[in-house]
């Protein structure tokens, strides 16, 4: 098996490979750095020029990432990274962590046929990340953790109304 | 988040400002749980001022409801024990009753919508029709 690797240690980390891709990285991160992350991803989509739903949409996606790492995956605190980078008018948002494996990307979609009053509520957070963005993409680091991956164009959106549709690709 | 708190009659009016995410959320619960203590029979909550709202402000929502209902949330003010342990079965009550929400901003609207719970609550254009509407 490979040996872990430290977030915040890569060396590629801190190449700039394109015209905008910034690192956020706090090594112990709670619930308390919901707000820097998303202030951290308003600052790179004000840099990559997203239109305003893009930026909505990717802030919104990425919060429920990470609440869902800190939440489900830590339980409390752990390292998490996130990187932006745009290529194009992609735009690629990376999510490194250090918790068990899990990918959510299995989850399976809420039922919205039940009635709200009938439904819970909590677990809302992977439908969100599916229909705010274009693809969401996991796999695990080598010696544990998580990359997940989320994706969405910088501009365009689905004739839905929901940047994804629901399916996922690897 | 700020959470203003007023009253008109036996109703509450919470007023919410700035983000509401995983990390706050249980704040509102703390906040209505007081309302009922000191004898909300319904409550207003004001989202105008609400810049962001993540997944995390539908529980807090709920569980505002599940407390006018006089069903204490899982989890309680225990953190984000609620958001792992959460279940919403709620016999026989109408949330639309009891919990109104007033001045619904755009980032709010858009998690109501995509997840399919803005049937759950009524909406009002201002807290004081949403007032008015309490029977």
């Amino acid at each position: 098996m490979a040996e872990p690797v430290p977030l915040g240690r890569r060396r590629e980390d801190v190449i700039a490979v394109g015209p905008v891709r910034r690192r956020w990285f706090d090594g112990d991160a709670t619930l308390a750095c919901l707000a820097p992350i998303r202030t951290f991803v308003r600052e790179c989509t004000a840099a990559a020029e997203c239109d305003a739903e893009a930026t909505a949409d990717l802030v919104q996606a990425v919060d429920e990432a990470a609440t869902n790492v800190i939440v489900h995956g830590y339980r409390g605190d752990g390292p998490i990274e996130v990187e932006f980078e745009l290529d194009q008018d992609r735009v690629a948002v990376r999510l490194l962590d250090e918790a068990p494996e899990f990918d959510v990307t299995t989850v399976p979609p809420p039922d919205l046929s039940i009635p709200p009053l009938e439904r819970r509520p909590g677990g809302m957070g992977v439908h969100l990340m599916r229909t705010l963005t274009d693809d969401l993409r996991h796999r695990p680091r080598p010696g544990g953790g998580n990359e997940l991956t989320l994706i969405r164009d910088r501009r365009a959106r689905g004739a839905s109304g929901d940047a994804n549709d629901g399916r996922e690709r690897r | 988040m700020r959470i203003e708190t007023r009253r008109d009659g036996s109703t509450w009016i919470l007023s919410l400002a700035g983000e509401l995410d995983a990390s706050n959320y249980t704040y509102l619960v703390d906040a209505a749980r007081d309302a009922k203590t000191q004898g909300a029979r319904a409550m207003v909550i004001d989202l105008g001022r609400l810049t962001y709202m993540g997944s995390a402000g539908l529980v807090a929502l709920h569980s505002v409801g599940l407390i006018l209902a006089g069903i204490e949330p899982p989890g309680g003010a225990a953190g984000f024990d609620a958001l792992l342990q959460y279940s919403g079965d709620v016999p026989g009550h109408r949330f639309r009753e009891v919990l109104k929400l007033a001045s619904v901003p755009p980032v709010v609207e858009r998690v109501l919508s995509r997840t399919g719970m803005a049937a759950l609550f009524e909406l009002h254009p201002d807290a004081e029709s949403a007032v008015a509407s309490v029977g």
